[in-house]
């Protein structure tokens, strides 16, 4: 069974602020496949640390504005 | 579906395929008589040569359609963590094929019991390994 992420982001939300990016082109930007992409989107993948601070990086904003660990809920 | 997807698709429907081959030209060539009885040498080695000539042109085949298309072919992170938990679980039956080799050696079984033993060792573990990648690639690695 697939262990439900308690990580959620606003990836979605960033790249429509940041002049419609596609998912394609973040995922040049960061080194990953577009697949990837709309993996971490729709939470079946939880990306490195590493790749999180590059997407943070990309949109140039703190990781923490990106990311967020719900504290609550059950792992 | 990324260039990584496709692959392990493909390899999981040559390997499915390829077993299914392998039985049933086993079973056309027993003819009422003992499995032991069956010439199991060729039907084994054109299968295994078939499997890996099937898994060569469909890597190629992938690779030129996806780089005239302009896709990245690189592995990356996830890929890699998905072909790590594949090649994890697909071990395991490895080790199974080997061991029940090693002991059917030992008791002196039939040669034809040991290779296949061996074979659906191999066999095997390329299913799991597949359907691992499949799903995971589907639904995301379970930790």
């Amino acid at each position: 069974m697939v262990k439900p992420t308690t990580v959620t982001h606003q990836i979605r939300a960033l790249r429509f602020e940041h002049g419609e990016m596609t998912q394609a082109d973040l995922g040049r930007q960061i080194g990953m496949t577009r697949q990837t992409v709309i993996a971490i989107e729709q939470g079946r993948y939880s990306p490195s640390l590493e790749t999180a601070f590059r997407i943070a990086q990309v949109f140039g904003i703190p990781l923490d504005r990106v990311f967020q660990y719900n504290q609550g809920a059950t792992p | 579906m990324g260039v990584r997807e496709k692959n392990a698709w493909a390899m999981l429907v040559i390997a499915v395929a390829g077993v299914a081959l392998y039985l049933t030209l086993l079973a056309v060539n027993l003819d009422g008589g003992s499995l032991t009885g069956v010439s199991y040498q060729p039907l084994m080695l054109w299968t295994i040569g078939l499997g890996i000539t099937a898994g060569i042109v469909v890597h190629i085949t992938l690779s030129i359609r996806l780089g005239l298309a302009g896709e990245s072919q690189e592995a990356d992170e996830r890929d890699l963590q998905i072909e790590r938990f594949g090649t994890n679980v697909g071990q395991a039956f490895l080790v199974i094929g080997g061991l029940a080799g090693l002991l059917m050696a030992m008791a002196e079984w039939d040669w034809f019991w040991i290779a296949n033993a061996l074979y659906f060792g191999f066999v095997l573990s390329a299913i799991l390994e597949g359907t691992a990648e499949v799903v995971a690639y589907r639904r995301g690695v379970p930790w």
